[in-house]
């Protein structure tokens, strides 16, 4: 299948007050297929929201475009002209952010809101525009749509806002959708049920999700692939299985032992009790990756991570690792693979 | 974290009402708490968990004393807060400290280390500024923070960093019951385990009781000796970790447990760290 989305060798910077160069993606490259949910994991400053920003050419004016490419349906959108940049996003590429409660208009009802994307969107007559709005709406509430289309962004809870985003998204039946954080802010029982209801879409419209989050929990039963960046680079890609049960990056196994559930199934495999962690083991720490993320603005001969891995070579230091193909459509960028190819 | 100590904080019966007003409609009560009682032992943690709008945190308040219960008593060393004139309260304040969870928007972005860290002793009244610098430094490699960072205002700090600032305010006053409002939850993960490593080194050192607030259940597990499920205002269930994780007695303890997803990590590689 011929990909929905190519990005190639994309690399951006932001400028400083200073003039200096702050590098924020440094190379990088994706293919995502129709229909595909693709999670991109990343911690502060690892480059998850400037990828979301490049993807939807919405960078913040200092941010600029060093090189690559991002080839949606056929069209590079870095040299997308503004007009045709308009027709595409909210249409074929739509987006959604992480505070709901920001992203919509106050004093206008929900209704409003979403039949105003359709009607930029299309040349409906306002009878049609409003049977449209209400369908749209019954696809992420049921039943319920009609109440809710009544209803203004403060008379609803978290997750019902997010609900409207979704259904303002999905309103022109997008082919790609960018997804950043878009549940951060709810609690875990809404946050299930929201990643339920992007599954869901999936399945019904077959549009593809770019899922970025710094939640590797979120990801597990939800996304297809899994692509992990750090210091704007891709240091591990593959199927969500495969990163979350055996991680190859030094980076994504540490991340994911550091999550306290590990601990957990690790006192479960010591004990094979299928319980929690007793005092005793309490008395045992989290193993952390130590030290900070790098500072971006140094140049660094060697791999970004090396400063924090546990697992360094005297070559880290010296070169950057590539993607290394270590399995079926499964990579990593770490010299641990060279080595021993 | 032994069983045998006393309860330093004892909440019984707490009840908050609060009144609210829609423009035509008439009066109507909110119940944000509905006889709450629960106990937390010196030294040991309780975790507080439940969903959005549960009453986590107004519980919290009324036990900070920041807001004043409808009925119900907290007694914290056996001393009823909730009577107590706002004079007396003053002098049990430093005891009771919160920290909560956007360290960005509790710390005053311009302020710096030095400043923020001071501010609570000052407050207080206790020290000269050269005790003050001197305490600020301790301070400082309590929660691991370099101590040359002490001139660099907040803004400077990263996300991490600027959690240990406010847990290290929170410690200023050396107090006995800490209050942690989702405190790690706008952290990244492997920030995390890093700040509740160190709240459980700073329990040791410094004989900290917890009372830990959090949606996240896997953590409550690995920091807490008791855990109590709220659900719309109410305790529903509370006992040890693996008790209430592994047997939930009821409906919204269940459904807070199916919200989170069920994923470890290959545990091959040794998980287990030595403190």
């Amino acid at each position: 299948m011929a990909p929905l989305l190519q990005v190639e060798n994309l690399r951006v910077a932001y400028a400083s007050a200073r003039g200096a160069l702050l590098p924020a993606l440094a190379g990088v490259n994706l293919a995502l297929s129709p229909g595909e949910i693709l999670g991109v994991l990343g911690e502060s400053g690892s480059g998850k929201s400037t990828l979301a920003a490049a993807l939807l050419n919405l960078l913040p004016p200092n941010g600029v475009i060093q090189s690559g490419s991002v080839v949606f349906e056929n069209k590079n959108l870095l040299r997308a002209s503004p007009r045709e940049l308009q027709s595409i996003r909210g249409a074929r590429l739509s987006s959604i952010f992480q505070e709901p409660s920001l992203a919509l208009h106050p004093t206008l009802r929900v209704s409003q809101q979403v039949s105003d994307i359709l009607a930029a969107h299309s040349s409906l007559t306002r009878a049609a525009l409003r049977e449209k709005t209400v369908d749209v709406l019954a696809s992420t509430f049921g039943s319920e749509a009609p109440r809710i289309a009544r209803s203004y962004p403060h008379e609803l809870s978290g997750g019902q806002r997010q609900r409207v985003l979704i259904a303002q998204a999905i309103a022109c039946q997008p082919a790609l959708l960018i997804a950043d954080e878009p549940t951060a802010s709810l609690d875990p029982a809404t946050q299930r049920e929201i990643l339920q209801l992007f599954r869901q879409i999936r399945d019904q419209l077959g549009l593809a999700i770019l899922f970025i989050t710094h939640n590797p929990l979120l990801l597990n039963a939800f996304a297809d692939r899994i692509l992990v960046l750090y210091a704007g680079r891709v240091i591990e890609i593959g199927p969500t299985e495969q990163i979350l049960a055996s991680p190859q990056h030094p980076y994504t196994a540490a991340l994911l032992h550091s999550l306290p559930l590990s601990l957990i199934a690790a006192a479960n495999a010591q004990t094979s009790r299928a319980g929690n962690i007793s005092s005793a083991e309490r008395a045992l720490r989290l193993p952390v990756i130590p030290g900070e993320p790098p500072d971006l603005s140094l140049a660094v001969p060697g791999c970004r991570f090396e400063p924090r891995c546990s697992d360094k070579m005297s070559i880290c230091t010296t070169a950057e690792p590539e993607l290394i193909s270590i399995g079926q459509s499964h990579s990593a960028s770490c010299f641990k693979y060279s080595a021993t190819r | 974290m032994t069983a045998t100590s006393q309860p330093l904080l004892r909440v019984a019966n707490l009840t908050k009402r609060y009144s609210v007003r829609k423009p035509f409609a008439a009066r109507l009560e909110f119940i944000a708490l509905q006889n709450v009682c629960l106990e937390i032992r010196a030294r040991t943690t309780l975790a507080l968990v439940g969903s959005s709008g549960s009453g986590k945190s107004t519980l919290a308040l009324c036990i900070a004393a920041l807001e004043r219960p409808t009925s119900g008593s907290v007694f914290f060393n056996e001393q009823e807060l909730t009577t107590l004139p706002e004079n007396q309260l003053r002098q049990i304040r430093p005891q009771i400290q919160l920290v909560f969870q956007d360290p960005a928007r509790s710390l005053n972005p311009r302020w710096s280390a030095l400043d923020l860290l001071a501010e609570p002793l000052l407050i207080q009244n206790r020290l000269t500024a050269a005790e003050r610098e001197k305490k600020v430094l301790q301070l400082l490699d309590l929660v691991a923070l370099p101590r040359n960072s002490a001139n660099k205002p907040a803004h400077q700090f990263s996300g991490g960093q600027k959690q240990r600032l406010a847990i290290a305010r929170a410690l200023a006053l050396q107090p006995q019951l800490l209050i942690l409002d989702e405190a790690l939850s706008a952290l990244d993960c492997s920030i995390q385990a890093q700040i509740a490593n160190l709240l459980l080194d700073l329990q040791s050192q410094l004989s900290l009781t917890y009372l830990f607030i959090t949606h996240d259940l896997a953590m409550a597990a690995y920091l807490a000796d008791q855990v109590a499920v709220m659900h719309r205002g109410q305790l529903i269930e509370s006992g040890a970790p693996q008790q209430v994780f592994r047997d939930p007695q009821h409906e919204a303890t269940r459904a807070l447990l199916t919200g989170a997803p069920p994923f470890a990590p290959n545990p091959q590689t040794p998980a287990l760290v030595n403190a």
